[in-house]
């Protein structure tokens, strides 16, 4: 199992870093902790739908939480492999390059996972009391939920990242991306709250199953049945990378370092 | 030849170097005048649909969040590579500026000068519609808003490069300073994007003691468009300013003189 191999790899690689990246797991916290104050200070006088104030409390908290594990490199460093030259090198490898990539990704979002996710959700469950699943199968779902977003962030990515070849400013995308999945993914609003012509957009593209998703199947308001929606995601952005793979073959023009 | 001339002269072959690639310069806006309209967007809508939040309305937000912009485009605009420093440290790129027969900090903001065109224009819009709309709920006169707006942006971008050079100068002695700077940077910039009385009391208290960031938008908002507290704020918050623009200052120069390459 190559793939599995790199992942490792990547792993080991982020692992040695872990004492250096508590400063930005303590950032995260903060940052998750203001957009938490946000929705207290809106809930003060107000009633807060299906959530209140508790239940908004623990979705904002989860969704920061669950950040980490769809934050992917930006455009999975293609750009930068375009830019240098090293991508000739990287399409030689005995292993395709879309499972090449991604299984690198993966290393990463596993790393994240226990060093970033777990600890940012420990501490609001401490310190903050969020809610925790009743149902143990919850526990369940929601992991999956949270694979599947993972995923379809890893495929966004490399697809912004596969742009390189027409443009050196992908990276810009990628920033554009990360904005836009935050408004449309439900990180800090429900996708009900969001006006009214902007829910359909959400509703259509595969940004909720990168957090409204997972959150809301942790916070039993769905049921696991929403899990299609994200597989069936993962499926047709898999395609999409594999054809991409095919353009990029054909059009690889190396910038020469 | 006088430091600010040197100065203009080499951020503009910077500028001049950048402006090689138009497209990418094009683009670049745009995106980030996209990016940064999400953002505000997104804070908007829920502001919007709940009526407010810990008594601001969404102009008020709006005029803050207009103000962190300004500051944040004015501090990368003339520091861009002072707030990413840390690769200065690591790739040894800091050897090769020690090497000039210029101060190192005058050559490093030069580099990458960029004139931010999409935060300032977006800044621009919303600062204009926010102040607008005050005017017309008869809250605040927008001409005089306007006037008092100009040198809060400037002092609240001197505090926010003072934040950014104090942090940059930690790195002489750690040398990993982008972990830190999500702190005194990302995390309190992220919290003066809203009113400071949203947040629990030891949270205020540090955001107008410790790591005083409520200088660059709460407090000058609250004499300006609030009018809770008076005039003598805004000379107090360049003073402030100015103070912590000579501490980080201090502190570079004294990291400079400890600076030990890593070699690489």
């Amino acid at each position: 199992m190559l793939s599995l191999t790199v992942a490792r790899k990547a792993y080991a690689q982020n692992l040695l870093y872990r004492s250096a990246h508590i400063m930005r797991t303590i950032a995260s916290i903060a940052i998750g902790y203001v957009y938490a104050c946000i929705w207290i200070g809106v809930g003060d006088n107000q009633s807060l739908g299906q959530y209140g104030m508790y239940g908004m409390l623990s979705y904002i908290a989860f969704n920061q939480a669950c950040l980490w594990t769809i934050f992917t490199t930006n455009s999975l460093g293609i750009d930068g492999l375009v830019r240098t030259g090293q991508i000739s090198v990287e399409l030689m490898r005995p292993l395709p390059f879309f499972t090449y990539m991604a299984s690198k990704e993966f290393g990463k979002i596993y790393y994240q996972f226990l060093y970033a996710t777990i600890p940012i959700y420990l501490v609001y469950m401490l310190l903050l009391g969020i809610r925790i699943p009743e149902r143990p199968e919850t526990w369940l779902w929601t992991l999956l939920a949270i694979f599947f977003g993972a995923y379809i962030s890893m495929c966004i990515s490399y697809v912004i990242g596969v742009v390189a070849l027409w443009t050196t400013e992908s990276r810009w995308l990628g920033s554009l991306n990360w904005s836009v999945s935050s408004l449309l993914s439900g990180f800090f609003i429900p996708i009900e709250w969001l006006p009214g012509w902007l829910r359909p957009i959400s509703m259509f593209s595969p940004y909720p199953c990168l957090q409204y998703i997972p959150t809301r199947l942790y916070m039993e308001m769905n049921g696991p049945s929403t899990l299609i929606i994200s597989a069936s995601w993962s499926i047709a952005l898999t395609l999409l990378s594999i054809a991409l793979t095919r353009i990029l073959r054909r059009r690889l023009e190396v910038q020469g370092g | 030849m006088s430091w600010i001339h040197l100065y203009v002269k080499l951020a503009a072959a910077s500028l001049r170097g950048q402006m090689q690639y138009k497209f990418n310069f094009a683009f670049s806006t745009l995106m980030v005048f996209g990016i940064f309209g999400l953002e505000f967007l997104m804070v908007a809508t829920v502001i919007q649909k709940f009526g407010g939040i810990g008594g601001w309305n969404v102009y008020e937000v709006g005029y803050l969040f207009a103000l962190m912009m300004f500051n944040r485009a004015l501090y990368r605009m003339f520091a861009s590579e002072v707030n990413g420093f840390e690769k200065y440290l690591i790739d040894g790129m800091l050897d090769q500026l020690l090497l000039r027969p210029v101060p190192v900090l005058l050559v490093l903001m030069t580099r990458q000068f960029r004139p931010m065109l999409g935060e300032l224009i977006l800044g621009s819009l919303i600062l204009t519609i926010c102040l607008k709309q005050l005017d017309a709920a008869g809250q605040i006169d927008w001409r005089l808003a306007l006037l008092k707006t100009v040198p809060a942006i400037l002092s609240g971008s001197v505090l926010t490069f003072a934040f950014g050079l104090s942090t940059a100068a930690v790195g002489f002695w750690t040398h990993r300073i982008d972990d830190l700077r999500r702190i005194t940077d990302d995390a309190t910039t992220n919290a003066c994007n809203y009113p400071l009385t949203i947040y629990p009391g030891w949270m205020r208290l540090i955001l107008l003691t410790v790591l005083p960031m409520g200088f660059t938008s709460f407090v000058p908002a609250m004499h300006i468009i609030r009018g809770e507290i008076g005039l003598w704020t805004m000379p107090a918050t360049m003073l402030l300013a100015l103070l912590l623009l000579i501490g980080a200052l201090r502190l570079w120069r004294h990291g400079i003189m400890h600076y030990q390459s890593t070699g690489t």
